[in-house]
């Protein structure tokens, strides 16, 4: 779909909506949770994404649930989404395997010394 | 409703209508989740994130995230703001005629300006008329009525084109009439005239290009864009240009009003005004505000460059016209290039700009 990959951000949302239904701020939760703490998405962040995910078909308001007296929206992924995060995940996995075998082969040589 | 969730109900204006409906409660939901408990205060960041995805959002729905998108929605813009700086100019013009029997407004290019400026000594209901037409003209355009808006400024500038196009034929250039009168000092206003002081008169029409921009991107919206694009905050547009108006109104021409006599063609040799020197001024701000907004929002990247184009082409017709009409009087300087080096470099920059964020905005 982008060329140049998808921002971070999306790309958290669409993982987090490929492991449950959840609302905006449990997305923010599953977020949190799977990265052992280390990204927490702000609200405006979040639903700017759903909000565009959703007019490109990648994700779909999924009812309404009462919860601590709020009205919750809740989301989940569509076939385009699964799709489109499967490519994204396919990116990253070859770029991440380009730079491990690149680490691999410079094993052994001292530091300093690369070219 | 706490203190906290009406701080974020005031950050979501960031966010459009249409999403506010949409997403608006369960986004306020989200924020009361994620507050620390017992915080006051929207911390800065989450309302800087607010305000950020807001204007994404804004962009993204108003379907400028692609090039042809945002430059579609640019023209839009700048067919708003091309009407809406016509419209005050027109009323300007017809108070600065009542005040003192002179023109100092048209809206096409130094030779119309010329003519014009003999001939509409004659008339102040024309101007008054005129001015009617371009504001109805400019409130159609933000109400969304572009057909209205489109005929009624093609009418305007084709009444305003065809009576110059006639009196160009009737009245000679102007130094012509200088050797007939025999002497420069009888006919030119405060004496002599000095390169300078003619450069700045050459360009003083520099925004008459303005209407006829206004007349093509007008026309461009009405014909060519399916949805009728309509502004959200009427009143805003409005009002501001209500406010232009009265400004125009009050610097009027400045010094331009000295020496100038009824419907002598002497009372076209304007020094530079303060309307021109206003629009310069706002022309300056307005590309240094885009040049920064074009970094999250491409739209007013396009249109204040769209709206630099009357400034490049009247530099051009200085050039080229001037010669033409005034002879032995018209020395340019290198000042006289200034103006068209700076608006080029604008235009560039804003263009960059704008097409840099488009791009970045594409990703999902």
């Amino acid at each position: 779909m982008a060329e140049a990959g998808m921002r971070e951000p999306t790309f958290l949302v669409l993982t987090a909506l490929a492991q449950a239904r959840l609302h905006g701020y449990g997305v923010i939760q599953s977020v949190l949770e799977f990265s052992d703490g280390r990204v927490r998405l702000r609200p405006g962040t979040v639903y700017g994404a759903l909000d565009r995910l959703d007019a490109e078909g990648l994700v779909i308001s999924d009812g309404e649930e009462l919860e601590g007296g709020r009205l919750r929206r809740y989301f989940r992924l569509t076939g385009l989404g699964q799709e489109a995060l499967a490519a994204e995940a396919d990116r990253l996995a070859a770029n991440a395997a380009v730079a491990r075998r690149a680490l691999r082969r410079m094993k052994g040589r001292p530091v300093g010394q690369l070219a | 409703m706490s203190g906290y969730e009406g701080q974020c109900r005031v950050l979501l204006r960031a966010f459009p209508a249409e999403f506010r409906r949409d997403h608006g409660d369960d986004l306020v939901t989200a924020l009361l989740d994620d507050a620390r408990p017992g915080s006051r205060l929207v911390p800065l960041a989450t309302a800087a994130d607010l305000v950020r995805s807001g204007v994404r959002v804004r962009v993204f729905r108003s379907g400028a995230a692609s090039i042809g998108g945002s430059l579609r929605e640019g023209l839009v813009l700048s067919a708003i703001i091309a009407l809406g700086l016509q419209a005050a100019l027109a009323v300007a013009s017809a108070v600065y005629f009542a005040q003192h029997g002179l023109v100092f407004y048209l809206p096409t290019d130094m030779a119309v300006f010329l003519h014009l400026s003999a001939w509409g000594a004659q008339s102040l209901s024309v101007w008054v008329l005129l001015s009617v037409v371009w504001v109805v003209a400019f409130a159609a355009a933000v109400r969304g009525l572009w057909k209205m808006a489109a005929v009624l400024s093609v009418a305007a500038s084709a009444y305003l084109i065809s009576v110059a196009a006639w009196l160009a034929a009737s009245v000679p250039p102007v130094h012509a009439v200088l050797s007939q009168a025999g002497s420069t000092n009888s006919v030119v206003p405060g004496g002599e005239p000095t390169p300078s002081r003619y450069m700045q008169f050459v360009s003083t029409p520099g925004f008459l290009s303005i209407g006829v921009v206004s007349v093509v991107l007008t026309v461009f919206v009405a014909v060519r864009t399916r949805r009728q694009p309509r502004c959200s905050r009427t009143w805003w547009w409005l009002a501001t240009a209500g406010l232009l108006t009265v400004l125009f109104s009050v610097v009027g021409d400045g010094d331009a009003v000295q020496g100038g006599s009824g419907s002598n063609v002497s009372t076209s040799y304007p020094r530079q005004g303060g309307i021109m020197t206003a629009l310069q001024v706002l022309f300056v701000v307005a590309v240094i505000v885009t040049l920064l907004w074009s970094r999250v929002d491409p739209r007013p990247g396009w249109a204040v460059a769209v709206l630099a184009v009357p400034w490049i082409v009247h530099q051009i017709s200085d050039i080229t016209l001037g010669n033409f009409y005034y002879g032995y009087l018209y020395q340019p300087g290198w000042e006289t290039a200034l103006p068209l080096i700076l608006a080029g470099a604008a235009v560039i920059a804003l263009v960059a700009s704008a097409t840099s964020t488009t791009i970045r905005l594409r990703r999902l």
